[in-house]
């Protein structure tokens, strides 16, 4: 059987979002401008932020995400994300370990409604001809910066982005709930991947990046629904996933 | 129709006490298998693969089971033609030696991985690995069938060599491309080689292969000095006397060996790239791990169950036009070492003289009997 994560729950879930139900209204975002970097990371720091009922991938990578919104039922809005790209059963997900917005209203119902663990912090994303770069400043100072050099087209369809995983405090407990943005894609473009992280200076555990995979981009009308799948952290996925 | 073993060679944890135990559990399947009659034994070559597959170095798994039988013939399925893993001299001399340990019976798979597990561990570029494959699987016939060989290309050069020894069959082993991308079974036709099909399709999708594949190897450009136009799909094995243990205990070993195929990045998931158009066998493995199936009856094309349940469905293969058929018998030890020899056992007795000729029949039913005679008064099997 391949290894289960070794996450602290109790621990864990005294910071994590308590979910306000799960039925929000589904947000709109046309025009959505994502990067995502790729690093494989240490596994046994990553172990140690992985719920039990995951597992880790083999080897385990994160992505780090910066995504500006120019429209959506909050405003134009930019967020930044640190995922850790896990198994839920066999199906890999990116489980949300922080993510950063440049907005408080949007981080408010992103929290409340999708179980975002989520803080407000200078976000930007800004492209070049040979370079697209994502930031987030927390009190003035870069703590992450994603790059991708050198873009290169690719087909949207290309790209896996895989869905999020929340891990929240729920009304009957603790849940992880799965979010899963459709995307239209516009375009898209792969390149080189580039990252600072200052993980003290974000207040993230775990995710130690040690290695470089890729970097992707993408313009996509986006549609974040309510969400339908959540998973008992405490067993496997296998057994604890259930329909809304 | 012809049958083979095939070997992942995955492992449960704790690897040190299992990485041993499940070597010599194979080596002596495959010493049965021998006898029973099957006619080759895979073994793949994967690295980095926690679980799935331990089988790093088939060419000395293979070696040891040339050594340990004699007749069986041994299988690379696949080498990895990427220069990152491999350089193509190399390959072509374990190859030839092997060749010349086992008197004779190499089959030569080639192919180019499709996990971003081992691509990124060896740091090779996904989107060369197809060009690779193709420089390297036009040399190494060459390397085989030349006194001396120079070559100038994109992923290697040599200047002219002897490349030794060369292998005792002549002109050369018979080639073969592992496919489970679709498409790829068309490179394997159109450069004269077999297909050595990995992934679990449906009849349909593999009638569809098999007639592209005999259509495009009509006008094909070998890359050795003959044509090797078979088919060889990969299927699970275990066949019981009674239907529901057979089914349910097949459906267990698929279902292990799927779950631990789901934790591993492909190539397509992690590093977007037009050289790996799909997640390979992981699409339709990742579904049928999460969907429980029917446990009386095996799932569509699937080797398990009983004699007749595996007749049905190897016959199914045959009218598609498949040549030969390999099966993975265990998953991480899912299964215990005597239900495994007995599942061969049972296979060679009831299900292979359905596809042999009366004296080929006959002979396997003959090996299956006597051994299974033996271990019934406790001179058979291991736990």
């Amino acid at each position: 059987m391949p290894l289960f994560g070794a996450l602290d729950l109790d621990r864990a879930l005294g910071t994590a979002p308590a979910i306000d139900g799960l039925a929000p209204e589904p947000w709109s975002l046309p025009g959505a401008a994502t990067l995502q970097v790729s690093y494989e990371v240490d596994e046994s720091a990553a172990l140690e932020v992985t719920p039990p009922g995951l597992h880790p991938s083999i080897p385990p990578y994160a992505t780090f995400s910066v995504v500006r919104f120019p429209e959506s039922p909050v405003g134009e809005f930019s967020l930044a994300t640190v995922r850790l790209i896990v198994r839920a059963g066999v199906r890999p997900r990116g489980l949300l370990i922080k993510a950063f917005a440049s907005s408080a209203e949007a981080a408010d119902g992103l929290r409340r409604g999708w179980g975002y663990d989520v803080s407000v912090a200078d976000v930007s994303l800004s492209r070049r001809h040979d370079q697209i770069r994502g930031t987030v400043a927390v009190d003035g100072e870069v703590a992450l910066e994603a790059v991708l050099e050198d873009p290169e087209p690719v087909l949207g369809t290309d790209l896996e982005l895989f869905d999020n995983l929340h891990l929240v405090n729920a009304d009957d407990g603790p849940l992880l709930v799965q979010v899963d943005p459709t995307y239209e894609f516009r375009s898209a473009d792969r390149g080189g991947p580039g990252l600072v992280f200052r993980p003290d200076v974000l207040g993230v555990d775990g995710i130690e990046p040690v290695y470089g995979v890729v970097a992707v981009s993408c313009v996509a009308d986006m549609e974040l629904s309510a969400p339908r799948f959540v998973i008992d952290p405490r067993v496997p996925a296998i057994q604890g996933t259930r329909r809304l | 129709m012809k049958f083979g073993v095939f070997y992942e060679l995955s492992v449960p944890r704790p690897f040190d006490v299992n990485e041993r135990l499940v070597y010599e559990r194979a080596l002596e399947q495959v010493r049965l298998a021998d006898e029973l009659g099957f006619d080759q034994v895979w073994a793949v070559e994967h690295h980095f693969l926690e679980e799935y597959s331990h089988c790093s170095a088939p060419e000395l798994f293979l070696t040891a089971c040339a050594a340990q039988t004699e007749r069986i013939r041994v299988g690379h399925g696949i080498v990895t033609c990427v220069p990152e893993f491999n350089h193509p001299i190399r390959i072509a001399e374990r190859a030839a030696v092997l060749d010349i340990i086992s008197g004779g019976r190499l089959e030569m798979g080639t192919g180019r991985s499709a996990t971003w597990t081992e691509l990124g561990g060896f740091q090779a570029n996904p989107d060369d690995t197809k060009k690779s494959w193709d420089e390297f699987v036009h040399a190494i016939p060459k390397m085989w069938t030349q006194e001396r060989y120079s070559h100038e290309g994109q992923f290697f050069s040599m200047p002219s060599r002897a490349v030794l020894p060369k292998p005792i069959q002549k002109p050369h082993p018979p080639l073969w491309v592992a496919v489970s991308s679709p498409g790829t079974e068309d490179d394997a036709a159109d450069r004269g080689m077999g297909c050595l099909g990995v992934n679990f399709t449906s009849f349909a999708e593999q009638e569809r292969k098999v007639e592209s594949y005999r259509r495009r190897i009509q006008n094909c450009d070998p890359v050795g000095d003959f044509v090797n136009d078979q088919l060889n799909t990969v299927n699970f094995l275990f066949c019981h006397d009674d239907s529901e243990v057979g089914v349910s205990t097949g459906r267990k070993m698929m279902g292990q060996f799927q779950y631990m195929a789901g934790q591993l990045d492909m190539a397509k998931e992690v590093y977007p790239t037009r050289a790996y158009l799909t997640a390979g066998l992981l699409a339709s493995a990742r579904k049928r791990a999460s969907s429980p199936g029917d446990l009386k009856e095996p799932p569509e094309g699937i080797a398990v169950g009983n004699p007749e349940q595996i007749v049905r469905e190897l016959k199914k293969w045959e009218a598609t036009g498949v040549d030969r058929v390999s099966f993975l018998l265990n998953a991480a030890e899912t299964i215990p070492q005597d239900q495994v020899l007995a599942s061969l056992r049972l296979f060679a007795a009831e299900v292979m003289p359905h596809f042999a000729d009366d004296s080929a029949a006959e002979q396997s039913r003959a090996a299956a009997a006597q051994p299974a005679a033996m271990a019934a008064v406790g001179g058979g099997g291991a736990g």
